[in-house]
């Protein structure tokens, strides 16, 4: 290996990896003190683990010396793995994405999440490492340098509270807090998690006999709940997008931010593969769209890099300069399954619609409850009746092409800014006798872009080669 | 233009193995019940000697325009295309009983997806592979 521009170890951190297995031998000591089932059993368990942990600690502080990366002039080498060690060299100029994550652990530990994102390539086209903070800060500056940070996009006041709540994503959250509660109980013990519990649902309960005095018993709960979660989110999404910045050095974009758990992304324009604007019910409603830009391996993260209102397309053409959004050309609508895009919203409808039939008739209490999902349920056959319409797939006589879908309530418009995909039609016996057909395009991301029954002919006559 | 078609002997052991997870799975099924067992033989027999055959006759391929096109199915048919410079890796692979048939399973990738080719013949896999290498 000659030329060598930077060099180093993984930050001590890597060592936990090894340690990780010393806490799977601990399990040996512990089953053995629980069949004796006695306090002298216990202690000599936890001095044998004790002895174990320091003995991983040890062994993984000798190994962590012969781990490391090393920067040439044509490749990123690292040198990973413990007992099977492995040497993974990627090419500089495949690299596409560079995000460097400091979550506070890792903060105070002094480290950067370090993860390279490639632009092609099927195996290995991605490795996450734990470097020092100035090391990985160094390591970015020389594999996708920004020189001058000419900003495009770094939200002030409204536009800040536009991008926090278009940012935040309740689902996620719901998921963390029912994952976290989990491990409140592992940790603290089934005693303490219980008096936490209460006093969070006190909290609530209080808010909840305020709703009372407006909403009915039920409906109040449900939307105690709804708020709850929707508010954690908000203060997730409100601490990550935090100072978030956008800038544009040359053919680099910058993404930024964060309060108490630091992000930066670069981004080489020339890899980005893919253009996600998307508008959710929550942009819906500020008049705003998300932008989420994907490169090679890297599909996109869980922040927008960009928050533009329609018709300022400009915006997006500076950050991207090959972004050149075909002009919208919507699908003919003759022979177009209704149920393809109505069932999932339909049935849910149905079903909750009979449910609250049944209890206007037997439970008159219970209905009040029932029409928050009802409502929801409504909303979702909206957005599959609008999925109807605009649904569809275009392409300007240059080659972008443009796939736009519908999941859930969010409208997707992704403009693939590459050549190198590939497209699937898939027909049923009854698309087929409509000439229609589901267009998938497969991203370098190995996400699937799907949009279903557009007419076979169009998606047959789609340039693939510019 | 090049047109490919799958070999029809490379189909025949295709459909030999897909007829050997059944034939493990047979004895536990005849063990629960014979009816379920020759129900089971039956639905499997019709999957690996009726639809697979079925299916991978139906398949055709061809390399135009820069773009290598395949398309198979009989109710439910899927057409696939890849642009020919973005294959970046392909692989071959053969077993004793494929080699004596002169055919292989051809792999292609391109950065977002795989495609296979079972049992298409030595020589059409290597029409495909030089078309695809430029020559």
């Amino acid at each position: 290996m000659e030329d060598i521009r930077l060099k180093g170890h993984f930050h001590i951190v890597y060592i936990l990896k090894i340690i990780r297995y010393g806490l799977i031998l601990c399990l040996v000591p512990m089953v053995q003190a629980l069949l004796n089932f006695d306090l002298e059993s216990l202690y000599r368990a936890l001095r044998q683990d004790a002895a174990i942990l320091i003995a991983m600690a040890a062994l993984g502080a000798v190994l962590w010396r012969r781990v490391g990366f090393a920067l040439t002039g044509r490749a990123l080498v690292l040198d990973m793995g413990i007992l099977v060690r492995r040497r993974v060299s990627f090419a500089r100029r495949d690299i596409a994405v560079l995000e460097q994550d400091r979550p506070l652990w890792l903060r105070l530990a002094g480290g950067s999440r370090v993860t390279v994102y490639m632009a092609r390539g099927r195996g290995r086209n991605r490795a996450t490492f734990y470097l020092p903070r100035r090391q990985a800060a160094a390591l970015a500056e020389a594999l996708l340098p920004v020189n001058s940070e000419a900003v495009l996009f770094a939200p002030t006041r409204a536009e800040r509270v536009r991008l926090t709540m278009l940012s935040a994503n309740i689902a996620a959250t719901a998921a963390l807090v029912l994952v976290s509660l989990r491990q409140t109980r592992r940790i603290l013990g089934a005693g303490l998690e219980q008096k936490l519990n209460d006093l969070a649902l006190g909290q609530l309960a209080q808010v909840e006999k305020l709703l009372e005095l407006v909403l009915p018993a039920g409906a109040a709960w449900l939307v105690t709940l709804v708020f709850a979660l929707w508010g954690v989110a908000l203060f997730a999404s409100l601490l990550s997008t935090s100072g978030f910045k956008v800038c544009r050095s040359g053919g680099v974009i910058l993404a930024k931010g964060g309060r108490v758990n630091h992000s930066e992304r670069r981004i080489a324009a020339s890899a980005v593969t893919a253009c996600d604007v998307r508008l959710t019910p929550a942009g819906r409603l500020l008049g705003r769209r998300a932008v989420y830009l994907s490169a090679g391996s890297y599909r996109g993260g869980d922040i927008p890099v960009l928050v533009y209102k329609r018709g300022a397309e400009a915006l997006v053409q500076a950050l991207v300069p090959q972004f050149a959004p075909p002009p919208y050309s919507p699908e003919v609508l003759a022979g177009r399954s209704l149920p393809l895009f109505l069932w999932k919203g339909g049935a849910a409808f149905a079903f909750f619609g009979a449910l609250m039939g049944v209890s206007l008739w037997k439970m008159p209490r219970l209905t009040p409850l029932l029409a928050l999902p009802l409502l929801l349920c409504l909303g979702l056959l909206l957005a599959g009746l609008e999925a109807w319409v605009t649904e569809g797939v275009w392409q300007t006589p240059g080659g972008t092409l443009a796939v736009q879908y519908t999941r859930g309530y969010t409208r997707h418009t992704v403009y693939l800014l590459t050549a190198d995909l590939s497209l699937t039609c898939r027909q049923t016996p009854f698309s087929e006798s409509v000439g229609r057909c589901d267009l998938i395009a497969c991203l370098p991301c190995r996400a699937r872009v799907k949009a279903r029954a557009v007419k076979y002919a169009r998606a047959v006559r789609l340039k693939l080669v510019p | 233009m090049m047109r490919f078609r799958l070999d029809k002997k490379g189909v025949a052991v295709v459909c030999l193995w897909a007829l050997a997870p059944g034939a493990a799975a047979a004895p536990f099924i005849f063990w629960q019940s014979t009816g379920a067992g020759l129900v089971f033989a039956a639905f499997w027999l019709g999957l690996c000697l009726g639809w697979l055959p079925a299916r991978c006759a139906s398949f055709e391929g061809s390399v135009t325009l820069g773009e290598v096109r395949l398309s198979c199915g009989l109710l439910f048919k899927t057409s696939r295309r890849l642009p020919t410079r973005w294959v970046s890796a392909s692989a071959r692979f053969s077993t004793p009983l494929l080699r004596l048939c002169r055919c292989c399973v051809l792999v292609l990738a391109t950065s977002g997806a795989l495609v296979v080719l079972p049992g298409i013949s030595d020589a059409g896999a290597d029409g495909l592979l030089s078309y695809l290498q430029g020559g």
